[in-house]
């Protein structure tokens, strides 16, 4: 078998940082960064945007962030941080598409994937119900509280590699956070009452 | 149940039922290997003398003058150039090919570099010859399938002039010179198929090449990470 160009085992256990320095002189290297984080990327940008988008969005990723590879901090080993900043940018730029899939799920009566959810006990009726009002304030926070509270809560980002990723200090992203989180739970208390109703209307029918 | 937890919920329910499809992987590879014409820091496309030869001319002429004509400024081409060889079957890594007429020409430049252009699958044979008139060292080969090897010799990034390092042109010409190997090496010149016939530069193939510090070590298929 011929040998795959500059791959390998050397490279599998080569750093993100260490691949991408070897992708500045061969820049065939660079596709095992993807290899590593495509999946997490397009999970991702598929919550965030949904399935019609999130192909675009992560393909625009990896070609931006291919070509400012050279601008890389080779002093950060794991490229996760940086991938999750680029992608973060092109969904603003997705923004529109980005709140009507939140307008969306939360107007789908029942949600996407629980149809027939009026036979289920009242629990899971409110619990689908909050979902659907978390979906419509996610749509409503401002992009840069939405950026924090996502990255965190659906990225699995910690703090300090948020800021990372979107070159703020861990201090802001603190404050983002509270405030994104402050915002959706009033958005959810002004629910409750509404939830219930809907709780006893679906267990009647 | 607070608010996060609600939220990692709403995240479990948008959350795709499986990973990116596969034609999403074949994408991003494509794009990132078009990007790898992109260069880092500015590199310098060489223009060489044979250009003045009519685009408009067909392959066989093309080939003919590329050797015999060639009419620009400067110094006369001197090297030997593609042989107007007769379509021919020949084997590639990927299976047997058919190579056009004439589909390649090697010019050698003003200032000593050697520019190999394919416009299709060559002869390898007249090929290697005449890449070895103008003055190089090396093997030239089809690769129909860029993406495996059916069978080749085993090489390691050692083995690259210099280590580790190829050079992607994703261009169906290149513009090679005796230093870019040391004494005693070569270069792999793969024909390549189009991973999108019509891109750049329209042909159906495209060229790219590998230095080797040793000759003998040249291998007879590379798989290409990009090449799809």
């Amino acid at each position: 078998m011929g040998e795959t160009v500059a791959a390998g085992v050397a490279e599998a256990r080569a750093t993100d940082a260490e691949v991408i320095e070897a992708s500045w002189r061969a820049p065939e290297r660079f596709g095992a960064l993807h290899d590593r984080h495509l999946d997490a990327l397009y999970r991702y940008a598929y919550q965030r945007v949904g399935p019609a988008a999130a192909d675009d969005v992560v393909a625009e990723t990896f070609l931006a962030a291919f070509a400012q590879r050279a601008g890389y901090d080779v002093g950060r080993a794991d490229a996760r941080p940086w991938l999750f900043g680029i992608l973060t940018n092109k969904i603003a730029r997705w923004r529109r598409t980005e709140t009507a899939h939140y307008r969306a799920y939360a107007r789908a009566p029942g949600g996407w994937t629980d149809e027939g959810v009026a036979e289920r006990v009242a629990e899971q009726v409110s619990a689908q119900a909050m979902r659907r009002h978390l979906a419509a304030a996610l749509g409503q926070l401002g992009q840069a509280d939405r950026d924090v509270l996502l990255l965190i809560a659906w990225g699995q980002l910690s703090y300090d590699e948020v800021g990372q990723a979107l070159r703020i200090p861990a201090g802001t992203v603190a404050s983002r956070l509270n405030r994104a989180r402050r915002k959706v739970r009033q958005a959810l208390a002004g629910h409750d009452s509404t939830d219930q109703h809907d709780v006893a209307r679906r267990g009647n029918q | 149940m607070d608010e996060m937890d609600t939220l990692d919920d709403l995240g479990a329910e948008l959350r795709p039922a499986g990973g990116p499809a596969g034609r999403l992987r074949t994408r991003i590879a494509d794009d990132l290997a078009a990007g790898t014409v992109r260069p880092l820091a500015g590199r310098r496309r060489f223009r060489p003398a044979v250009l003045a030869v009519p685009v408009a001319a067909a392959a066989v002429v093309a080939a003919s003058l590329a050797i015999t004509h060639g009419s620009a400024p400067g110094p006369a081409p001197s090297a030997a150039g593609g042989a107007a060889t007769t379509a021919t079957d020949a084997t590639s890594t990927g299976g047997t090919v058919r190579t056009a007429p004439a589909a390649f020409t090697v010019a050698a430049n003003a200032d000593g570099s050697v520019t190999f252009t394919a416009r299709d699958f060559v002869d390898t044979d007249a090929a290697t010859r005449a890449l070895r008139r103008a003055g190089l060292t090396g093997r030239v080969v089809n690769q129909q399938d860029p993406r495996g090897c059916p069978s080749g010799d085993h090489f390691t990034s050692d083995d690259l002039f210099p280590a580790g390092t190829a050079r992607i042109t994703h261009s169906n010409s290149v513009t090679m010179r005796s230093t870019d190997y040391p004494r005693g090496g070569g270069l792999f010149v793969a024909v390549l198929a189009q991973a999108r016939p019509g891109q750049g530069s329209g042909a159906k193939v495209r060229v790219e090449i590998l230095a080797f510090k040793r000759a003998d070590r040249i291998p007879a298929c590379v798989t290409w990470l990009y090449a799809g």
